[in-house]
């Protein structure tokens, strides 16, 4: 009784946020953001296997750890809206973008299967929407801004805050766009709500993704060189 | 809270360098705790456009139920979701270290950094 109602009305932490639940995109939709999820998760073993340091795989655990209890972790915006982090362009930051795209699909996938927090069918979306956007666009604007910038030392936390809250504002459009094609409402509105929305959210997204780097600075800068650890031979 | 210097306390050093992820799952736990007892209860982002947008009802239920919302079944409160919290946390950290240890090779540490 009890889980029936919890399982109705999302209350407590972690509700749904960007994690949308079966019965929101079409088959069509869905289908389709699954095969690309799945192409681009493909790929990311492939380049993990080729370039993944195996000093690096507490930290792989770690921040997949932190990335789970992040999100839990729903924050007041505004008036009866909340938020949470997505933490694609930290783990991006931490640990290179595919490997930090394995670490997201995990965590979305067990937020799934194990706590029915976003559904199964779309879950090709919700990984792409909060993963792959974070890690491979987030990164990408990440690693543009920092050589802007003069370096990765000198422009980690600007970088990670705009690409952070970049990637939190594209992942609220794409997850519109998709309800939209999918016809569960209309696209315009969609777009505007959930842009005007996730551009609040983002700013939280951006103050935790340079938390965390800052802290991580200051404790143990050594973790922040894994990333780029590679095998002498290549 | 810095490192030990490098000259002194080596084996301290080693244990520090070598278990540091006890503690960065440790944070970890803090934020799910912290996040069952403080979380905001409102519907976040997505979910407040479908309420406005009239869309919440193409919501299905999952055909399963394991912990659903992160309350533990038959326990309430607070603890209910701490617990949930943590083994959400072992969860993704032991598919994670299974993962890398599938995918990275062993490398040859000849003269790499650090």
């Amino acid at each position: 009784m009890l889980r029936a109602i919890v399982g109705t009305i999302p209350i407590g932490p972690g509700p749904v946020s960007l994690h949308a639940p079966d019965g929101f995109l079409g088959p069509i939709v869905a289908a389709a953001m699954w095969a690309v999820t799945a192409v681009v998760l493909a790929y990311a073993v492939k380049r993990t296997n080729q370039t993944f340091d195996e000093r690096a795989i507490p930290l792989l655990g770690v921040t997949a750890a932190f990335v789970f209890a992040g999100q839990m972790f729903n924050f007041q915006v505004v008036g009866g809206t909340s938020g949470h982090l997505l933490g694609g362009v930290l783990a991006a930051v931490l640990l290179g973008p595919w490997a930090a795209t394995l670490v997201m699909a995990c965590v979305v996938a067990v937020q799934g299967l194990v706590f029915q927090d976003g559904g199964l069918v779309v879950m090709g979306a919700n990984i792409f929407n909060m993963g792959v956007i974070g890690t491979l666009g987030g990164f990408a604007l990440y690693a543009a801004i920092c050589r802007l910038l003069g370096g990765e030392e000198r422009g980690r936390l600007p970088a990670a805050a705009v690409a952070a809250w970049v990637s939190v504002v594209a992942a609220a459009a794409a997850m519109a766009l998709e309800l939209g094609l999918s016809g569960t409402t209309d696209l315009a509105l969609a777009l505007t709500a959930m842009v005007g929305i996730y551009a609040l959210i983002g700013i939280g997204e951006a103050l935790v993704t340079v938390a965390a780097l800052a802290f991580v600075r200051l404790v143990r800068p050594d973790l922040l060189r894994l990333r780029d650890l590679r095998p002498a031979a290549s | 809270m810095t490192e030990q210097p490098p000259a002194t306390g080596t084996r301290r050093r080693t244990l520090l360098a070598r278990y540091w992820w006890v503690g960065g799952l440790a944070v970890a736990a803090i934020v799910a705790a912290l996040a069952a007892a403080f979380a905001s209860a409102d519907p976040d982002g997505l979910d407040s456009v479908a309420i406005q947008q009239g869309f919440e009802d193409a919501r299905q239920q999952p055909g399963f139920s394991i912990i659903p919302g992160y309350v533990v079944p038959g326990l309430d409160g607070t603890a209910a979701t701490i617990i949930a919290g943590l083994v959400g946390i072992a969860i993704v950290f032991a598919v994670m270290v299974v993962v890398g240890r599938l995918l990275a090779r062993r490398r040859k540490r000849t003269g790499g950094p650090s």
